[in-house]
């Protein structure tokens, strides 16, 4: 369980958030002259990061808006809270490490070879 | 626009090993959106409610008959205490704001009050709700909306002192029996 700090209420359970998947992800200025490949990599791909994630919560129990949350998809460390519309903090490190030093691709292995 | 004449529990208040829960019944309830940038707003609103609307998150403002409760930044929930002044108010808002700006909207009928009351209202919340209730309602005259259990809720704290709690739960119509049992399973 998530403690996370919805820059309007303070401190919540995760149980009152949703998930908004990935954060910053532009709308592309002219949809029409995109190919089919290039819509659906806007529509449904998505990183998938091991490690540092920029991501859309909701709190969805309490005051119904919208943040952006920096966290550690591997450790589920949250880094940094920031609301809709300002731009990520300066974080230390891009990519924090994950709890046994897996690889920051793939998942969990160690056959890849680690940075 | 008429008050609902039909309260959802059969017994509006029942007492249990020291623990009081009472429906409220007939509480007139305005859902106002509007932005607080907006300077007519603030002013237009604050002079129809005869007070500014609370900008600090979980706050209530009250006035001699009316609670004013922040939901969001841009949204408030006005209880009307004493509901000679509801239908006054509400048109009141309706002439005097922005309709392309402000939403005003009646849900008397979508959701009903319960007030617990008595010593261990507290402890008997914590069986249910997640919420840190000592951090988030620490003080006199704040709210919360959270769950208690799976129901969406909203939970005002009425209480000066320790020694009388009292808390008001804002509840769906139709979540309020399964509230009210597992209140009074919890009293046990």
């Amino acid at each position: 369980m998530l403690l996370i700090n919805c820059p309007y209420c303070g401190e919540r359970e995760q149980e009152e958030f949703t998930c908004g998947g990935e954060a910053h992800i532009e709308r592309p200025k002219n949809p029409p002259d995109l190919s089919d490949d290039q819509w659906a990599d806007y529509l449904f791909l998505r990183q998938n990061t091991k490690g540092l994630q920029y991501e859309r919560w909701n709190h969805s129990f309490g005051c119904r808006q919208w943040f952006n949350v920096a966290r550690n998809t591997a450790t589920d460390e949250i880094l940094a809270i920031y609301k809709i519309g300002e731009k990520p903090p300066p974080l230390e490190s891009n990519e924090p490490l994950t709890p046994s030093g897996e690889p920051h691709i793939g998942s969990g292995n160690f056959s890849t070879s680690k940075k | 626009m008429t008050l609902s004449r039909n309260t959802v529990l059969e017994n509006i208040k029942i007492e249990k090993n020291g623990i009081t829960i009472e429906e409220l019944p007939f509480v007139g309830k305005i859902n106002l959106r509007g932005n607080t940038k907006d300077r007519d707003f603030l002013s237009n609103a604050g002079s129809v409610l005869d007070v500014l609307i609370p900008t600090e998150p979980n706050t209530i403002i009250t006035n001699t008959d009316l609670q004013i409760i922040w939901l969001s930044p841009n949204e408030w929930l006005l209880s009307f205490l004493k509901n000679e002044n509801f239908i006054k108010t509400f048109n009141e808002l309706n002439t005097r704001l922005n309709p392309e700006k402000t939403s005003i909207t009646d849900i008397s009928e979508n959701k009903t009050i319960i007030r617990i009351e008595g010593n261990k209202t507290t402890e008997l919340l914590r069986k249910f709700m997640i919420l840190n209730i000592d951090e988030t309602l620490k003080d006199n005259l704040k709210v919360a909306q959270t769950i208690f259990v799976k129901i969406p809720i909203l939970i005002t704290r009425n209480h000066l002192n320790q020694e009388k709690q009292s808390f008001d739960i804002y509840v769906n119509r139709s979540h309020t029996t399964y509230l009210r049992d597992l209140l009074l399973d919890g009293c046990n």
